[in-house]
């Protein structure tokens, strides 16, 4: 279940993205901006999109992807209902 | 850089109005930061007008400002120029007023800066600059200067310093502790030396690592517990603060490696394995230990467990390796945001991207609010709703301590489903947080590997949301404070009341069993008694005070439509408080409303009590250390079975001398001594030197001085 | 309507700002400070007009910009939580893509923060992208500029510029509203200097020549050069002199104004007998009346000398009480001189005070009411050496106060250095405008550092020639 040698890289994309909440980028725009192969990246960014961590626009060449937030509930509480914001 | 403009600009505007004057403020390259506040029309309009720009531009490029002076921007028209301490280049600009001789001269001036001239009406309406008035002005602008001071950056340092150590401490790989000892004496004026004091194997123990000039000269040096200073808080636990210690027999331990502080401090710090580690430190040129030294003293000691913590967590799981260069990047990173917010989606989306479970919540407590803010990813509705809501109640609300096996990451397996990470996020044993991760499978060897990490992780966490709650915290108390001061400067009447408040407050809160956060809120409410709550909540957006003020004075209003069940018990006292200092402690005219009629009573009471308290007791109470010396020196003279020798030497055991120096003080061999000691053992039942302190001082503060 | 830049200097030169709406090439070569000037547009429109903006870079991380931008004390993090600004880090293509698409991330970006200004950093990497070269590149840019002219959005687009010599007129500059361009120049061999030209902006006056800039730790600060940007109240009511050096009065927008009182400061070095010759002579040639305080290096003789080179009889001049001497060393003076001569050596300051303010005065009126100018010149440091520092430090901004009142124009020679910072400092506040003359090396320079209408200069060269005035600025 968890890719050991991807962790590395995995956590280098997700430390990117969270620093970097405003960045649109396609998969190659990524290898370029990380100096990591594509092939290496592909994987990474599917599993981060599948969790819901970012969010892919567009189809093919041209799809790109972008920090999705987390849901926050500012005020919970023991009883309150998990409905995020 | 400025972090509070809005107070700066309350603040400005007190000053205005309070002396008719209007005031901005210029930073080093004559730029105007503040705007100007206030409607003095004369300097206004010399404003709009550009008439104060080249002023402005000399004084900001030729003159090197330490003092605040007076300065004539028309023949006879006066502003005040005070520097801004701490702020090298910030002027805080008063002004105008003018010398009632030059006014034809002054309407001359500036009688082409007018159009629709009401030049006459502008005059009458500037204050005037006399020989009189002159200091008075001189020296409000100077307290307004310094209380700008106070608002602008610069106040958190001592947070910004240790976030930047722990920055360090993170980064390295090989964890070298020297380096920190040094980093710290670096930043810390108050502190010149530093040391780590670890046990061998033969149950001493050695100083391990020391920084500072001098204090080289007492590495390596050995001693056991209850031996001289060091070894005394290897019995008690406790934290140590030592205070012009060169007349202290103790001290021969220092004099033997010919190093000589006169001041010193220790704490004890628990290691993952149990064992105890001793940080200490001090001065060898100030005797006294002042609050903020000790304040910081704390500090450092808390972040080097961290750092001692996280480095033997790295050497027990130094097998994975690929995960050690990812840990540093997400340490970095959360140590680099202190910021709740940040922090905790950086939490969720690490442990969800390790886990790749069906969903991911982070729960963090905040401090000021006893809130909680839950911060997640996935699906969370329904069943895994309840079980995270069940096992926040669990962490959150358990009563006493949480047993370490509960500070630890651990499974959970839940019935019917996947097994469930929980990782809490603690600092020095007060829960934080809590991460809740959905696994996809039961408990497997997989996931159970991840706890490591996961610790190693909710370790760092921990001391970044501490430091971030008191980055929020210290910039909070830092607005109350000049809040506060400030009523000083421009009501002395709401000052007293405030400062009298707050002491009765303190004092009767005190008696009550109520939470400590409450307390708080109710003790700033008092402070900031004066303001309207519009005022505070919005100064203070996320606070609980400013809602007492706000149903503290209806009650004190007499509000009519305010029914029972409106207002806490915190509004109450405050009323109480405020009620009572208004009237100048007269008992009689506190305020009294049909629905508290009990908190009253017990007011009431409480200062009936403190009354005769103060009578009985006249005295300033002793300091504890001379109190307790007393105590164990009167538990060893009372000692019945011990004979007047062996009194002497168990004394000085206590004390901290070894056997060699107790030779020399009682001018006896060495063999002597260990004969004594031997026969003390005896007596006392025990085997050991150790054991011999530690029954002293249980026979001391148990109170059965005889056995 | 105008979009102030952000930049004080830069919104003089654009005759208050750029037109809003409108799209300008911002070009420069590396480390130039585009970056800068793009993100201070932004960062002053949203903190001091309130016009939200979007920052789209394609070659940095935006977190590499917050941290730049820290250094000029910008909190973009905080703007951009409070959805005031955006920096996007982007690739061109899909950049691009989205911006042609309808409802596509840029016009949500551009809708969700009700964003009125942007700045992409840099277009020059449109060139680069496959099958956009040549004239779709072209037609691309032109593309570009449409959508942010559809939008409303006053934009910047920055544009590399590896070297300064291309022949033609990029395709940019015939596109774009406007072109701003950053040059770093090495000075002479001694500093670089950088400046900033507008070469072209649709819809406004604007100040033309090569301004120098500074990157501070504020942002981009910009000199204005030489120009006539006229502060339209002092302008209004002041009347200018000629210097009788071009340059000098092309600096200060016509001349000195008039009723001022000017500081000459000058370094031991320097050799200021021919700044203060041209002024004086041309001072003579309009007509002014003149006093004068000699000094004691000063002599009547060598005044005659310097003033013959300028074809001008002090003699007869002296003779026809159009000049006035004050005399602190009782020395011989040539026959008929007599009337236009006060001897005050000796003379208490008390006294030295009334004589100033009587007789003087007096005269002064006497002129002004037959619609002659005055010029005064002296050199301080007689003053402070015959009736010492304090007399100066009180009786200076009396004496400014009188010249002006009486539209008196006064030339003050004085060495700030000698005389101690504070009075120095004193006397430039005091003062309208300040020359600065002093040797560097083999050069001498010249620098207008203050003026009446806020006009400062950079530091020129001055140059012999080999006639009048026998100086000149470069
Ligand atoms: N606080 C400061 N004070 C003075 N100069 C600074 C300061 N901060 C940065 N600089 C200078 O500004 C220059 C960089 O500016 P900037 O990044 O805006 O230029 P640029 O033209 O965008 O460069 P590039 O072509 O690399 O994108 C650097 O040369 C740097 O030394
Ligand atoms: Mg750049």
């Amino acid at each position: 279940m968890v890719k050991r040698e991807h962790l590395s890289l995995e956590m280098e994309c997700l430390t990117l993205f969270q620093s970097n909440p405003y960045l649109f980028e396609t998969i190659q725009g990524l290898e370029k901006r990380l100096g990591r192969k594509m092939s290496d990246l592909e994987p990474i960014l599917e599993s981060l999109t599948a969790q819901g961590i970012l969010q892919r626009t567009g189809e093919g060449a041209m799809a790109y992807f972008r920090y999705k937030e987390p849901a926050v509930i500012a005020e919970f509480s023991f009883t309150s209902e998990l409905e995020p914001l | 850089m400025i972090q509070s403009f809005d107070l700066i600009e309350e603040l400005q505007e007190m000053y205005a109005s309070q002396y008719g004057l209007t005031n901005f403020i210029t930073d080093e390259s004559g730029d105007i930061i503040m705007l100007a506040k206030g409607h003095n029309a004369l300097f206004n309009l010399l404003l709009e007008r550009g008439a104060v720009n080249e002023i402005i531009e000399t004084v900001t490029k030729e003159f090197e400002l330490s003092k605040t002076f007076f300065i004539d921007i028309l023949p006879g028209v006066y502003a005040c120029i005070a520097p801004v301490e701490g702020h090298p280049g910030y002027l805080l600009w008063s002004g105008v007023k003018m010398e009632p001789s030059s006014r034809d001269m002054i309407k001359n001036k500036i009688d082409h800066l007018i159009d629709d001239g009401d030049i006459d009406s502008i005059l009458s309406q500037t204050p005037l600059f006399t020989l009189e008035n002159k200091k008075e002005w001189l020296l409000s602008a100077k307290k307004a200067a310094k209380m700008i001071s106070r608002l602008i950056g610069g106040g958190d340092s001592l947070f910004s310093e240790h976030l930047k150590v722990l920055q360090e401490a993170v980064k390295t790989e090989e964890g070298d502790v020297s380096r920190f000892l040094y980093s710290f004496l670096e930043k810390n004026s108050g502190i010149d030396f530093l040391g780590i004091c670890e046990q061998r194997n033969d149950d001493l123990y050695e100083v391990s690592h020391a920084a500072g000039e001098e204090a080289k000269r007492i590495q390596g040096a050995s001693f056991s517990p209850g031996e001289s200073f060091l070894g005394r808080v290897l019995l008690t636990g406790e934290q140590a603060f030592w205070e012009e210690i060169e007349k202290d027999p103790k001290y021969t331990f220092f004099q033997h490696y010919h190093f000589y502080p006169k001041s010193l401090f220790c704490f004890p710090i628990q290691l993952r394995d149990g064992n105890l580690s001793l940080f200490f430190g001090g001065s060898r040129t100030s005797e006294v230990i002042t609050d903020t030294v000790k304040d910081l003293d704390r500090n450092m000691a808390m972040l080097l467990e961290v750092v001692l913590s996280a480095e033997s967590l790295r050497k027990e799981n130094s097998g994975h390796l690929s995960r050690q260069s990812a840990l540093a990047d997400i340490s970095m990173m959360l140590v680099s945001a202190p910021d709740l917010k940040k922090i905790s989606y950086i939490l969720v989306d690490i442990s969800m991207s390790l886990v790749k479970g069906p969903f991911s919540a982070v729960m963090l407590k905040d401090s000021q609010k006893q809130k909680m803010m839950l911060v997640s990813r996935g699906d969370i509705k329904g069943e895994k709703g309840s079980y995270l809501k069940r096992a926040a109640k669990d962490y959150f609300t358990a009563t006493s301590d949480l047993p370490p096996d509960r500070l630890v990451p651990s499974m959970k397996k839940l019935e019917g489903s996947s097994a469930i990470i929980e990782c809490p996020l603690y600092f020095r044993g007060e829960l934080l947080g809590l991460i809740c991760t959905g696994t996809n499978s039961p408990v497997d060897q997989e996931t159970e590997e991840l706890l490591p990490f996961l610790q190693t992780l909710s370790l760092i966490a921990g001391v970044t949301l501490q430091l971030a709650g008191e980055g929020q915290e210290n910039m909070m108390e830092r607005k109350i404070e000049v809040l506060h001061s400030s009523i000083k400067e421009f009501d002395a009447e709401a000052y007293r009341i405030a400062e009298e408040s707050v002491k009765i407050a303190r004092e009767f809160t005190a008696e009550l069993d109520i939470s400590k956060p409450l307390i708080k809120n109710i003790l700033i409410a008092c402070k900031l008694h004066c303001f309207s709550h519009e005022y505070l909540a919005e100064m203070f957006p996320e606070a609980e005070f400013p809602k007492i003020v706000k149903d503290g004075t209806r009650v004190l209003a007499e509000d009519a439509a305010f029914k029972n069940e409106e207002q806490g018990i915190g509004s109450q006292i405050f009323a109480l408080a405020v009620s009572y200092a208004k009237n100048e402690g007269d008992m009689e005219a506190v305020i009294a409303r049909p629905y508290m009629k009990r908190i009253r009573q017990e007011f009431l009471s409480h200062l009936e009590d403190s009354k005769v308290v103060e009578q009985e007791l006249p005295l300033e109470p002793e300091s504890s250390h001379t109190m307790e010396s007393k105590s164990v020196e009167s538990t060893i003279k009372n000692h019945k079975n011990l004979s007047s020798r062996e009194k002497e030497v168990l004394d000085l055991v206590i004390q901290g001398l070894n056997n060699k120096e107790i030779a020399r003080e009682l001018f006896i061999s060495e063999h002597t001594v260990k004969n004594h000691l031997t026969k003390i053992f005896q007596k006392l039942d025990v085997p050991d030197r150790t054991q011999a302190i530690s029954k002293v001082y249980q026979l001391t503060y148990n109170g059965s001085a005889n056995p | 309507m105008k979009v102030s830049t952000g930049i004080r200097g830069l919104d003089k030169v654009l005759d208050g700002g750029i037109p809003q709406g409108s799209a300008i090439v911002l070009e420069g070569a590396p480390g130039t400070g585009k970056t800068t000037l793009g993100m201070q547009f932004l960062y002053k429109g949203i903190v001091d007009h309130n016009e939200p903006g979007i920052f789209f870079t394609f070659e940095e991380f935006p977190d590499q910009i917050y941290e730049d931008m820290e250094s000029y004390g910008w909190d973009l993090k905080d703007l951009e939580r409070k959805n005031r600004l955006r920096v996007i880090g982007i690739s061109p293509d899909i950049f691009l893509d989205q911006m042609t698409s309808k409802d596509g991330l840029f016009e949500q970006l551009v809708r969700e923060i009700d964003c009125r200004r942007i700045v992409i950093d840099s277009i020059s990497l449109f060139e680069y992208l496959p099958d956009k070269t040549g004239e779709n590149g072209r037609s691309l840019l032109y593309t570009l500029r449409n959508i942010v002219r559809k939008f409303g959005l006053t934009s910047l687009f920055i544009q590399e510029l590896s070297s300064l010599d291309r022949r033609k007129i990029p395709f940019e500059h015939f596109i774009a509203d406007g072109v701003i361009r950053l040059s770093l120049k090495e000075h002479m061999n001694i500093f670089r200097k950088r400046t900033l030209e507008v070469t072209k902006m649709r819809g406004t006056k604007i100040n033309e020549g090569e301004h120098i800039y500074q990157i501070t730790d504020k942002g981009i600060y910009l000199l204005l050069a030489s120009q006539i940007v006229t502060d339209k109240y002092i302008s209004d009511q002041n009347e200018k002199i000629k210097t009788g050096i071009p340059e000098l009065d092309n600096l200060l927008g016509g001349g000195m104004a008039k009723g001022a009182v000017y500081m000459l400061d000058t370094n031991s070095k320097a050799n200021y007998r021919h700044i203060v010759g041209a002024i004086y002579a041309e001072r003579v040639k309009a007509g002014n009346r003149i006093l004068s305080l000699l000094s004691s290096t000063q002599t009547v003789t060598e005044l005659k000398a310097l003033m013959d080179l300028y074809g001008i009889d002090i003699d007869q001049l002296a003779r026809e009480k159009r000049l006035y001497f004050i005399e602190h060393y009782n020395r011989p003076f040539p026959a008929g001189w007599e009337g236009s001569v006060f001897h005050v050596q000796g003379m208490e300051n008390k006294d030295y005070d009334r004589f100033l303010w009587e007789k003087c005065k007096g005269l002064v009126k006497e002129c002004k009411e037959n619609h002659k100018d005055w010029f005064a010149y002296y050199d301080l440091s007689t003053i402070f050496n015959e009736r010492g520092a304090e007399y100066v430090l009180r009786s200076f901004a009396k004496e400014t106060a009188f010249a002006r009142s009486f539209g008196m124009t006064v030339l003050v020679l004085c060495n700030f250095k000698e005389v101690g910072e504070q009075a120095a400092s004193f006397l430039e506040r005091t003062s309208n405008g300040v020359f600065k003359t002093w040797v560097d090396g083999s050069y001498q320079y010249l620098q207008v550092t203050k003026s009446p209408d806020g006009q400062i200069s950079k530091p020129y060269l001055l140059e012999s020639i080999g006639q009048k005035p026998y100086i000149r600025l470069v």
